[in-house]
């Protein structure tokens, strides 16, 4: 946005029409201590220098030349061409939630294909039109679980969800009086089945489990959700969207509610967010999802056209016992998710998750040849993995670093438990030559 | 048939109560296109949330208006809604309630002294 600054002259007209005779005056009831001192007529510098100086700045960041295997709940994928050109419109990049709504048939358009999506991915019947983010989602999953298990007040979230998200879930439902319990893990990072069967109970209301898990395993969630659905849990599961290119959908892993972060679809890592997160579940549920969610109807002439329903859950209707009382969502990222889904096409969403999978078992399978490397454990994967190094971790990332290389991220300053351990993610980004450079790398100090 | 002051209306039979919402409640709302009913078996307060009646302007709570365990709900709205509108004080009955305590229903307003709070 431009700013077009006053000269000398206009400040003295609007002063005068205002009768103020100076500035000082206008700013009398702001206290002296908060006004800054710095001169009110100074122009800084023109458009020229001002890119100039912020280049210089840009300039010393130099993350851009390390080929980074940095994942943990955002990774680096490739954005299509196509998601810019079209998020950048202006009739989609300035629009908020829509108010007038059905004014905005083309934004409405829009939402209701990305719900399509989203139930296409997750098998599930119904998606709302995005949440925040992936955390907000799992939070939002576990009040909904409340919701439809009114009288029971506990809720179970498996350790090895991503750690961060665990924090936001243990706000959302701790301001709703509601106990969050969390299933224990084992020193290989895998939930402890002995131990989840003790925490199932007739009080429990929603069970929040992580797919692939922080630790970038695919447990077998499904007989965990069928013994929680005996005990009438409602069963979510947090999911890398992607990776339900080649594995199984939610709804067939026996989840109620699918959750989890749009990012690996068309939204760039900018710094760690915006994100946007989605939320879809099955169809009887449909009255406790939360947010907003757009349906296709009919005119009076019988044309076909979008509207926002189930608005009596909303926030301007319920107030206070409104489903969510987030009633934003994140329609430019959903929609940025939504372009990158369509370019790919189911088809080529399996093969981009194939081609993620290949290529990170590819540097696994290699990894683990080495002497001071191991595995944590021997699960499933899809992009991501941790290895147990025998040198001092320290030393693996500095060695790593000067030859420009990220190798991933120290687990140990997530999940204190895990010392001396390395995340690593790899994604489409990571040609044969990349990964041929980290092995080598690795190979010089491990 | 008595009444509450949140148009809630309870009929008795032997020891058991029948509880809807009120013609004028049903007026309010207007059209109901989806209602959530408690499970039978439940054991519920005077005062407590029991039931939502969401129409297609509001979603509105209906609360117990008599403590006591749930014996019966109404499985005929489910697919019906619109029972709740045509017949609110007969055919669109809510739950029944196995009464805890029949004290309670002299808080309860008889038919004239709702009819002149609803007037009011």
């Amino acid at each position: 946005m431009d700013f077009i600054s006053n000269k000398n002259h206009q400040i003295q007209e609007m002063l005068e029409s205002m009768g103020v005779s100076n500035l000082e005056e206008l700013w009398q009831s702001i206290p002296k201590e908060i006004l800054l001192s710095a001169p009110s007529q100074d122009d800084g510098l023109s458009e020229c220098e001002g890119i100039e100086e912020v280049k210089a700045i840009g300039a010393k960041n130099t993350y851009t030349s390390y080929e980074s295997y940095i994942g943990a709940g955002a990774y680096q994928h490739y954005v299509p061409s196509i998601v810019n050109f079209v998020i950048s419109k202006s009739g989609f990049l300035t629009a908020y939630t829509p108010y007038q709504a059905e004014a905005s048939q083309g934004l409405l358009q829009t939402i209701y294909e990305f719900q399509t999506c989203i139930c296409r991915l997750t098998g599930l019947e119904m998606a709302n039109a995005s949440l925040y983010d992936g955390a907000s989602a799992c939070g939002e999953a576990m009040l909904m679980a409340c919701r439809i298990n009114r009288l029971r007040k506990k809720v179970l979230v498996a350790e090895n969800i991503h750690p961060h998200y665990l924090e936001v879930v243990k706000q959302y439902v701790e301001a709703s009086q509601i106990e969050l319990v969390l299933i224990p893990i084992d020193e290989k990072g895998k939930i402890i089945r002995e131990k989840f069967e003790e925490l199932l109970d007739e009080d429990v209301a929603g069970l929040l489990l992580s797919y692939p898990n922080f630790f970038g395993a695919i447990e077998d969630v499904k007989p965990l959700f069928e013994q929680a659905q005996k005990k009438g849990i409602v069963n979510a599961l947090c999911a890398n969207p992607l990776a339900y290119g080649i594995y199984e959908c939610a709804e067939k892993l026996g989840a109620d509610i699918a959750v989890g972060d749009c990012q690996p679809f068309g939204i760039p890592l900018q710094l760690g967010g915006p994100y946007a997160g989605y939320l879809s579940c099955k169809r009887k549920h449909a009255r406790q999802i939360p947010g907003r969610v757009v349906g296709r109807t009919k005119d009076r002439s019988g044309d076909s056209g979008f509207v926002l329903t189930l608005q009596t859950r909303e926030q301007h209707i319920r107030r206070e016992k409104a489903t969510s009382n987030i009633c934003s969502n994140q329609a430019l990222y959903a929609l940025a998710s939504l372009v990158a889904m369509l370019w790919y096409g189911p088809k080529g969403i399996s093969q981009l998750a194939l081609t993620n999978f290949q290529r990170t078992a590819y540097l696994q399978k290699n990894l683990l040849k080495l002497s001071k490397v191991s595995a944590l454990n021997n699960e499933c994967i899809f992009n991501e993995f941790v290895v147990k190094l025998d040198v001092p971790i320290k030393d693996v990332m500095k060695h790593f670093r000067d030859k420009k290389i990220e190798p991933g991220i120290e687990l140990g300053k997530f999940c204190p438990k895990f010392q001396n351990h390395l995340l690593i993610n790899v994604t489409e980004m990571k040609g044969i030559d990349a990964l041929n450079r980290y092995l080598e790398a690795a190979s010089e100090i491990l | 048939m008595h009444y509450s002051d949140s148009h809630e209306w309870v009929k008795i039979t032997n020891s058991t109560a029948t509880v809807g919402v009120s013609q004028y409640a049903q007026k309010e709302l207007g059209d109901i296109v989806h209602i959530e009913l408690p499970k039978v078996g439940v054991q519920i307060k005077r005062g407590q949330e029991m039931a939502v009646l969401e129409s297609t302007k509001a979603a509105a709570d209906v609360y117990a208006p008599v403590s006591g365990e749930i014996a019966e709900i109404n499985t005929q709205l489910q697919d019906h809604p619109e029972l709740i509108n045509e017949s609110p004080e007969d055919k669109g009955w809510l739950i029944r309630i196995n009464l805890g305590d029949p004290t309670e229903m002299e808080s309860l307003m008889d038919e004239t002294t709702y009819e002149g709070f609803v007037n009011k």
